[in-house]
């Protein structure tokens, strides 16, 4: 969670906020895009990512990775629309093998007001009481 | 149990009705074939003569016209509710007659009318009706994610806690599902129960129950955890004894990211959290000096209790009461948690699909335990039973209580963390 405090699968995008290895201080906001392979990371201030080099940086990799984690690689696939019938995708790396996108700069308000508003959960109150309604949902 | 094994009359034909409403709300009430405009009938004819009747032989017979209207709709979601509402005291009444507990007399709190909340509940119920008249099975994410703004407002007002809890999880579900077309098999029972309870509860607020000052001793039973991706409730069993003896639920609940889970959601409860995970894993009593018993088994702590002498759960199982019943419109087979003690050749199924992914009862564990405490709960295929502890040699185990040191163990406190990597967003932006 401190390497990766934010991924969703949203809007055809594995999107989220990723923390930089090196500076407690930075922190990325980048996306890879269904079906065209789009992809983009920079801080939250648009300056592109140091590590996009033509290709997916190392943030892009822990997204996807960390969305494996959270929702499963098959789920993260189908999104992505890779894989299919007999192919085996079950980490970041070959889930972007399969996708041939290019940077595309996007801002990244979209997805920081996303987190924001995920984070919107932390604070909200409820009133005490057991939940009758949570029956349905089994942890 | 064998008096559990024939269940009461009616129950199978009630749920097979339910089953067959259930299909033409996945089908989409836009696309109704012969089979399904039939069915809808029958339905409108087994509420004949009842106090619903007139309304459901209306509803029905408006959306065969193509009459999409949400109040219709709140009818057919009534209907269903009804049945099932049935089914439940059907079931209520046989558990208590094989336990041999009388039933509690309580006069459910008064729903409120929804008075500021007004609007809000209009747009749920508008919502819910656009996913019935597409069909459940015929969702797209585009057809659900708009009702997040609506979803926001519901979460933003505590007085409708049950219902944001319950739409939240069924949004969730449904947008992890998308598009539905491509799914193998849906689960029509559970979308038709989450689609259908939503919808009922569009129509009020839900009562504020009474409640009265206490303070005693609690013997914890074994906890009950229930968690979506954004919301938790847990509910530890237990006897409460302060000169007479009672079973309350303690509960636990609140809002939460997915990816706080497992022993991480505690840091949501703290500071009563604390002292209750402790008793849990010492196999203490709790002392509960200042608490509001509510009418509906609830007990609400406004301090944190403290760890008081050894915990004797079995003994205590013998002095379990019934839980009061929940009001008419909330009732579904899925709530029933009659709190039993059994001996190890009890012959129910176990109902170990109820219990978290980190629980510390294992299946071999509760099949080999001489006797257990657990809830009784009823599922479509039957009575089976949900282990909450279960005596080891001259000990006990009891689901919950490694939960203390999972907590201790944490390398760090996920809220914190998101709120700092937030902060640092936000600091980098101005």
């Amino acid at each position: 969670m401190a390497s990766v405090p934010f991924v969703e699968l949203a809007g055809g995008k594995v999107q989220g906020v990723v923390s930089s290895g090196s500076d407690i201080e930075r922190v990325y906001v980048s996306f890879i895009e269904s079906g065209s392979g789009d992809y983009y990371c920079g801080t939250n201030n648009n300056r592109p990512c140091g590590g996009l080099r033509g290709a997916p940086c190392k943030h892009i990799i822990e997204l996807v990775d960390e969305a494996i984690v959270q929702f499963g690689a098959a789920r993260v696939a189908a999104y992505l629309g890779v894989g299919g019938e007999g192919q085996e995708i079950e980490t970041a790396r070959k889930v972007l093998a399969s996708l041939h996108g290019h940077e595309r700069k996007e801002s990244p308000g979209i997805v920081f007001s996303r987190f924001l508003n995920y984070l919107r959960y932390c604070d909200l109150e409820v009133q005490p009481g057991t939940v009758l309604e949570m029956g349905w949902f089994i942890s | 149990m064998k008096p559990f094994t024939l269940l009461p009359a009616g129950v199978d034909e009630a749920i097979g009705l339910v089953e067959q409403f259930d299909q033409a709300l996945l089908h989409g009430f836009a696309r109704l074939g012969d089979d399904h405009r039939n069915q809808l009938e029958s339905l409108a004819d087994v509420f004949n003569g009842s106090p619903l009747g007139a309304a459901v032989a209306e509803a029905v017979a408006a959306v065969e016209r193509s009459e999409f209207v949400a109040r219709y709709f709140l009818t057919l979601a009534s209907a269903r509710v009804a049945l099932l509402g049935a089914v439940h005291d059907a079931l209520v009444t046989q558990a208590h007659e094989v336990l041999g507990r009388t039933s509690p007399t309580m006069e459910p709190p008064t729903p409120r009318p929804p008075g500021r909340s007004a609007t809000t509940l209009s747009s749920v119920q508008q919502w819910l009706t656009e996913l019935a008249i597409a069909g459940l099975k015929h969702l797209e994410e585009s057809t659900v994610s708009p009702f997040a703004a609506t979803l926001e407002n519901l979460q933003a007002e505590p007085e409708l806690t049950g219902l944001a809890a319950l739409l939240t999880g069924f949004s969730n579900e449904l947008l992890r599902s998308m598009p539905a077309s491509r799914l193998p098999a849906l689960p029509a029972f559970r979308w038709g129960d989450l689609w259908s309870a939503g919808m009922v509860r569009t129509q009020q607020l839900p009562g504020v129950p009474t409640f009265s000052d206490v303070e005693g001793v609690l013997t914890p039973l074994g906890l009950d955890l229930h968690a979506h991706e954004n919301f938790v409730c847990g509910v530890l069993y237990g006897v409460l004894d302060n000169g007479e003896s009672r079973t309350v639920r303690l509960p636990f609940t609140g809002y939460k990211v997915d990816a706080i889970a497992g022993a991480g959601v505690w840091d949501r409860f703290s500071p009563h959290a604390e002292p209750i995970l402790e008793a849990l894993n010492r196999h203490k009593t709790l002392r509960v000096s200042k608490a509001e018993l509510r009418s509906d088994g609830d007990l609400i702590l406004r301090t944190a209790p403290v760890p008081g002498g050894p915990a004797d759960p079995f003994a205590a199982a013998d002095r379990v009461t019934p839980l009061p019943a929940v009001p008419a419109l909330l009732r579904h087979p899925v709530h029933i948690a009659e709190p039993v003690r059994l001996l190890g050749d009890h012959g129910l199924p176990l109902a170990m699909e109820r219990l978290s992914g980190d629980t510390e009862l294992t299946e071999e564990d509760v099949q080999q335990a001489p006797e257990l405490l657990g809830l009784l709960r009823f599922d479509r295929s039957g009575w089976r039973v949900q282990p909450l502890c279960i005596r080891v040699k001259k000990s006990f185990l009891m689901n919950g209580e490694g939960l203390a040191i999972a907590w201790r163990k944490l390398k760090n406190r996920p809220f914190e963390v998101l709120n700092e990597r937030a902060g640092r967003l936000l600091r980098r932006k101005s």
